[in-house]
C-alpha cells in the first residue's frame, strides 16, 4: 500500500479525540464510506499520570483499555477494507496495548493477516535522574523552575515524539500502529508522510499535515460540535460525522465527514478549531516542523467540506518538550442534595464559601 | 445593546455600541497557565473593527481580576481572526487548578460581552 506511484488522494478519518470519547465514532467511520487510515488521539497531559498510576499497581496496564474491546468490533473490518490504524492508545505502557490487540486478533482467527507496529522511547520516568545527571534541568514552560524542586513526586515523564516513528512502523508493514506519547498531530502526519513520501526538510509539506492533525484532533469539535457559529441550526449532533481529511500529495488537503452524519463542516467551524489551544499562530511548534497557521488559505468548496492550502512551514527546533506529571495534592468536587422539607433553607448551614452567598440570596424569596 | 456613554464627540455620527457577540465568534483553549482566545470576526470587513478595537490592553481591561499574568495579542488576517493569549489565567494550569473553569472554556464566550463600536 505504500510509495510506488503515490496515490492522488488519502482520506485518514478520525476516530477519538480523547480517552472517553464517543466509541461509536471510529466505527462509524470505518463502516460509513471509503477510508484508508483511522487515526485516534487518547492522550492529555494528566492521562499520562493517570496511566501510569495503573502500570504501578499492575505491571499489564497502563493504556486505554476500550481501545481492545473497539479493535475487536472492527478489526475484521480493517483486514477486509485494507484501512490502517493509527492510535496513541500506548499510553504508558505500548507494549502491553500491542499484546492484547494481538491476542483478540487471534481469538478472531486473524492470526498472520495483521501486523501491529509499536512506537515506544518517549517514557522518560526511568531516565529522568540521569538526564538530570547529565545536566538537563528540565525547566517547567510556565515558571522557569527546574524539575529538582519536584523531582521526588514525579508520576510520569513522557517526550512528544512527532510523525517519523509512525512513518517507520507503516514502512516496516505495520497495519496497525500503537505508540505511546506522539503528538496529536503526528498521528495523522505519519499516514501522509508515508503515503506520499514526503522528506525531512520538506517543511512546507510537514507544516501542512501538522496543520490537518490540529484540525481534526479533537474529533467533532471542526465538524460541528462545539460551533457557535449558527449553533441551534446544525443539523442531529447526536449523530455527529467525525472529521476525515482527504490528503493530496502537493500538501493541499479538504476536510469533510461521511455524507448521512450530523454535525457540519463550514469555515467557521474550522476556524473555531484552528485557534483552539494556539500559542503564537506563526509559530505552531511541533517535534516535526514550525507551522505557519497565519498562512492557511480555508475555502468552502462544497457542502460539509471545506479547503485548505497555501501552508508554509520553517525547521524543527531541536528540542522535544516533556510532559511531566506530579503529586500536587488533592482536588475532589461534590454535590450536596438537600431534600425536603425548607430544602433551599438548609445549605448555607451545611457547606462554606461563596456558593452559601448565592443560596441565601436565593433562599430569601422562598 | 443601546449606545452607553458619550461617543468621543469628534465623529458626528455616533458609533454604535454593540457587543462582540455580534460581530465575532470565539473560541478558547489553555496550555499551561495560559488560556487562549481565538476571536474570529463574523465577515472580512469585520475584521479591520476587531483589529483596531479589541487591543490587548482591552482584553486585559475585560478580564481584570481574573488572570494574574499579561494580554498578548497575535493577528491572523487570513482567517479573519485574533488569538490573545492570556497569562496566568488558570491559577496555575488545567491540572491544579482550583478554578471552576479549569481549562479556561468560557474565557472566549465571556471576551464575546465586552462592547465595542459597530460598523456604521
Amino acid at each position: 500500500m505504500t510509495p510506488r506511484g503515490s496515490p492522488p488522494t488519502i482520506r485518514i478519518a478520525a476516530g477519538q479525540g480523547f480517552w472517553g470519547d464517543w466509541l461509536e465514532a471510529p466505527y462509524r467511520q470505518v463502516t460509513g464510506g471509503p477510508i484508508d487510515y483511522l487515526v485516534m488521539d487518547y492522550l492529555a497531559e494528566v492521562t499520562m499520570s493517570i496511566m501510569q498510576k495503573q502500570k504501578s499497581r499492575d505491571p499489564s496496564l497502563g493504556y486505554a483499555k476500550d481501545f481492545v474491546p473497539l479493535m475487536e468490533r472492527i478489526l475484521p473490518l480493517l483486514v477486509e477494507r485494507r484501512i490502517k490504524v493509527v492510535a496513541n492508545a500506548g499510553g504508558v505502557n505500548p507494549r502491553a496495548c500491542a499484546q492484547a490487540v494481538a491476542a483478540t486478533g487471534r481469538r478472531l482467527g486473524l492470526g498472520g493477516k495483521l501486523a501491529i507496529g509499536v512506537v515506544t522511547g518517549d517514557d522518560l520516568l526511568p531516565r529522568l535522574d540521569e538526564l538530570l545527571a547529565q545536566g538537563h534541568e528540565l525547566r517547567n514552560l510556565d515558571t522557569g523552575r527546574p524539575l529538582s524542586d519536584v523531582r521526588a513526586r514525579v508520576q510520569a515523564a513522557n517526550a512528544y515524539l512527532g510523525a517519523w516513528p509512525v512513518v517507520e512502523a507503516l514502512r516496516q508493514g505495520a497495519g496497525i500502529v500503537i505508540t505511546g506519547r506522539v503528538t496529536d498531530t503526528g498521528l495523522t502526519l505519519g499516514p501522509m508522510i508515508d503515503a506520499f513520501g514526503w522528506r525531512p526538510g520538506d517543511w512546507d509539506l510537514l507544516a501542512a499535515g501538522t496543520v490537518a492533525g490540529h484540525t481534526i484532533e479533537c474529533g467533532a469539535q471542526c465538524s460541528g460540535g462545539n460551533c457557535l457559529v449558527d449553533w441551534e441550526r446544525i443539523p442531529d449532533l447526536a449523530n455527529v460525522g467525525y472529521p476525515i481529511v482527504e490528503a493530496h500529495p502537493d500538501g493541499t488537503f479538504e476536510v469533510t465527514k461521511h455524507p448521512g452524519t450530523g454535525g457540519r463542516v463550514t469555515v467557521a467551524g474550522v476556524t473555531e478549531q484552528l485557534v483552539y489551544e494556539m500559542g503564537n499562530p506563526a509559530e505552531y511548534i511541533t517535534p516535526d516542523c514550525v507551522a505557519d497557521f497565519t498562512t492557511i488559505r480555508l475555502e468552502q468548496v462544497g457542502r460539509d467540506r471545506v479547503r485548505f492550502s497555501g501552508i508554509k512551514g520553517r525547521p524543527a527546533t531541536d528540542k522535544l518538550k516533556v510532559s511531566i506529571a506530579y503529586f500536587y495534592g488533592h482536588k475532589a468536587v461534590g454535590t450536596l442534595v438537600y431534600a425536603w422539607p425548607d430544602a433551599r433553607r438548609r445549605p448555607p448551614i451545611g457547606c462554606c464559601g461563596s456558593a452559601c452567598a448565592i443560596w441565601d440570596s436565593s433562599s430569601r424569596r422562598s | 445593546m443601546t449606545g452607553r456613554g458619550r461617543g468621543r464627540g469628534r465623529g458626528r455620527e455616533r458609533a454604535k455600541k454593540v457587543p462582540l457577540l455580534e460581530l465575532a465568534h470565539a473560541r478558547s483553549g489553555d496550555k499551561g497557565d495560559t488560556a487562549n482566545i481565538g476571536l474570529i470576526a463574523n465577515r472580512p470587513e469585520y475584521y479591520p473593527i476587531l483589529v483596531k478595537q479589541v487591543t490587548a490592553a482591552r482584553v486585559a481591561r475585560h478580564f481584570k481580576g481574573m488572570i494574574k499574568g499579561n494580554v498578548e495579542r497575535y493577528e491572523l488576517p487570513n482567517l479573519g481572526a485574533l488569538n490573545f493569549l492570556l497569562h496566568g489565567a488558570l491559577d496555575g494550569g488545567g491540572t491544579i487548578s482550583l478554578k471552576t473553569d479549569a481549562q479556561g472554556k468560557v474565557f472566549s464566550t465571556a471576551l464575546l460581552r465586552m462592547e465595542i463600536e459597530g460598523p456604521r
